[in-house]
């Protein structure tokens, strides 16, 4: 584990819990008063066993589930505060995704892929544009442009989604199981990327079981039943 | 929003559309295909009903000018019978005895011939046809047999009714033809007992006449009447300038009253008496009017009849076309709600990306209107061509315009996407509202 110190933070996710309800009977506490802090250029990992609270805990910090308790702030955006639609807006311009299932649209072209966050944030432009072929060009994905999504590997359809996921220029970047499907030399591709991107000074709350993510975090934190340990 | 210069692309909502369309043909085509048939339905079914309704109407208007013509015939029938069974009112002198009249078939007092222009230039309304007559029992020396000689002039025009005259004072439609000079018309009796035919030479009197017209058995003393011009009647008869009777027809109004005829001819010529035969008068108004309820009586229930079939086509339409809305409606809903489970993932990551609810329920609702708009036009057409080959009576008499009305073209083009609007609203809502958190956490 590497030890950088940062000035500026630029997540902050601050006693957040949440508590799935099923039916009346049963209360399932996912995630119990979280403390978590990345900071502009930090790679932070969350670890720890399948249903200890890792995605419920990454949705909240990444303002897609309201914590029960707690609050998270984006800067200094107190992300909960706003509205729904003001969220979905700073999420378009502000935070990348990277998930286990690429979630990549089967009908698009890497290319389009990559430019899909520009709809929904309505920035597409010719600089949009160039930065897409920019980022399919570093992540080696330049003679896949026009391939659809189940033409690719899965190595491909994660580099497409990390394009995808940076194209905005967000300042940060959740991964949740980034590397669940892949295989080492993939998984070693991807990390690295996404290392560069925090060493450019983005910020990236990383989640997984995976332990080989291990040695790029400049933190990591174990999670235990909803809870951080250590 | 910009264009990428190099590849046209317009990254928007519309491309996620096309995009998914293109990927995804068949869901496409078979939503716009129940609309087609839908709007073509709709749109096929209002021409039909229209050009049944034109082709309707057209046949009442035909049937309805059928009828007065019939009417026309019918009255010029009457009046022929009317003449033949004896006239409305016979004007005589006052001297002539009626018993006398009856027995002897002709009148033995005489009128001038001037008395019926007196009545014709009188003003007299009531009196539509004036026939002046000179008519004798008289034996036919050169023929060796008794005959009725009847000399007649046609009708004198009644000048208070111009209507019924052309501009020579000519009837339009006599009731009687004149005997046209140097002729004569033989009834039917005498005809086959001296075997005469039309065309050949008579000899009545020591005046020499070409046989005109044999006339057809009445049954009556016509059929032993030979009709000649009515001075050649005078001087063989001896007579000249006098008539024996004046047959008068009465108007066709059956209102009108026989006594006022009455008056007004006895004002005109004192010395004249009048015998009528009002029970006929009477008569044939009445088998007239009776003819004429009859013939509406058959119009309206051919009318009826052709409204009871136009309802039941418009009953039977009403029913397909519900059928048809509905069952695209469901299409499209099920075809929707369907495309949003499929999507599910595509949904959760779009939300979480940025995409407002708003615009992923414009990628759904965009979807579907894009289908009714592709099958507004298409159904649109298809049902005016299925339509119009459909209706060719109504084709017939107003041709495809008269059919295929603006309100009919917005009509057939505005169903097909509001209803793909309304069957897509449901899913696509549900669709902008599915919590990505819940997509995503999904292992
Ligand atoms: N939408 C949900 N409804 C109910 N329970 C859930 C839901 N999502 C997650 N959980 C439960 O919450 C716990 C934490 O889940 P999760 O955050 O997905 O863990 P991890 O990502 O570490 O596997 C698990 O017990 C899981 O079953
Ligand atoms: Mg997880």
């Amino acid at each position: 584990m590497r030890n950088i110190k940062y000035a500026f933070v630029e997540l902050i996710v601050k006693n957040v819990r949440k508590a799935y309800r099923s039916g009346k009977v049963k209360e399932v506490k996912a995630v119990d008063s979280v403390t978590i802090g990345v900071g502009k250029g930090e790679l932070v990992s969350v670890t720890g066993q399948s249903g200890c609270g890792k995605t419920t805990l990454l949705l909240m910090a990444g303002g897609l589930l309201t914590p029960d308790e707690g609050e998270v702030f984006l800067g200094n955006l107190d992300m909960y505060k706003l509205s729904p639609e003001e969220r979905d807006r700073e999420r378009a311009v502000r935070i990348g995704f990277v998930f286990q299932q690429f979630y990549l649209v089967p009908y698009m072209n890497v290319l389009e892929n990559v430019l899909i966050p520009t709809i929904g944030s309505n920035s597409y432009s010719a600089s949009a544009d160039k930065r897409a072929r920019e980022l399919i060009l570093r992540f080696n994905l330049e003679g896949r442009i026009d391939h659809k999504p189940g033409q690719l590997s899965t190595g491909e359809r994660q580099r497409v989604a990390l394009a995808r996921a940076l194209v905005n220029n967000p300042g940060v970047l959740f991964a949740d199981e980034p590397t669940g499907n892949l295989d080492d030399d993939n998984a070693e591709v991807v990390l690295r990327y996404i290392s560069d991107f925090a060493a450019e000074g983005g910020a990236v709350l990383l989640v997984t079981h995976d332990k080989r993510i291990s040695h790029r975090a400049h933190r990591s934190y174990q999670m235990k039943e909803g809870r951080l340990l250590n | 929003m910009e264009t990428d210069n190099k590849t046209g692309r317009r990254m928007n909502i519309w491309l996620i559309i096309k995009n998914e369309l293109e990927h995804k043909k068949l869901g496409f085509i078979t939503g716009v295909l129940s609309l087609v048939i839908a709007t073509a339905g709709l749109v096929g079914a209002l021409i039909v009903l229209r050009g049944d309704e034109i082709a309707t109407r057209q046949l009442f208007i035909d049937k309805e000018r059928e009828l007065r013509a019939e009417m026309a015939q019918l009255e010029d029938d009457y009046r022929i019978i009317m003449r033949n069974m004896g006239y409305n009112v016979l004007i005589l002198d006052g001297e002539q005895s009626i018993p006398a009249l009856e027995r002897d078939g002709y009148a033995t007092a005489y009128l001038d011939y001037e008395d019926v222009w007196k009545i014709a230039e009188s003003g007299i309304t009531t009196l539509n046809h004036l026939l002046p007559v000179l008519q004798e029992k008289i034996f036919w020396k050169e023929r060796n047999t008794e005959i009725l000689l009847s000399g007649v002039r046609g009708q004198v025009p009644v000048y208070a009714k111009p209507g019924h005259l052309t501009e020579d004072h000519e009837y339009r439609s006599p009731i009687m033809d004149r005997v046209p000079e140097g002729k004569a018309d033989l009834g039917e009796e005498v005809a086959v007992s001296l075997n005469i035919r039309p065309g050949e030479s008579i000899v009545i009197g020591g005046e020499a006449f070409e046989v005109n017209r044999v006339y057809s058995r009445r049954g009556t003393r016509d059929d032993l009447t030979v009709w000649i011009p009515l001075d050649k009647a005078q001087s063989i008869l001896g007579r000249p300038g006098k008539i024996n009777g004046i047959l008068a027809l009465e108007c066709v109004c059956a209102t009108e009253e026989i006594g006022q005829v009455k008056r007004e001819i006895k004002e005109i010529l004192p010395h004249a008496q009048v015998f009528e035969f009002s029970s006929l008068i009477a008569a044939r108004a009445d088998v007239r009017d009776r003819a004429a309820r009859l013939h509406q009586e058959i119009l309206y229930a051919e009318m009826a009849h052709q409204l009871q079939l136009r309802e039941e086509k418009e009953r039977l339409a009403t029913v397909l076309i519900i059928l048809l809305i509905a069952g695209a409606s469901v299409w499209i809903f099920v075809l929707i709600l369907n495309n949003v489970r499929e999507r599910k993932h595509e949904i959760g990551i779009l939300r979480a990306i940025g995409f407002r609810r708003l615009q992923v329920l414009k990628i759904f609702l965009g979807k579907s209107v894009l289908m009714g708009l592709v099958a507004g036009i298409s159904g649109c057409l298809l049902g005016m061509l299925v339509g119009v080959l459909w209706s060719g009576p109504g084709l017939s008499y107003g041709g495809a315009e008269s059919l295929i009305t603006l309100p009919l073209i917005i009509t057939g083009l505005l169903l097909a996407p509001l209803l793909a609007l309304a069957a897509g609203l449901l899913p696509s809502v549900l669709a902008a509202n599915q919590d990505p958190a819940d997509i995503l956490s999904e292992q």
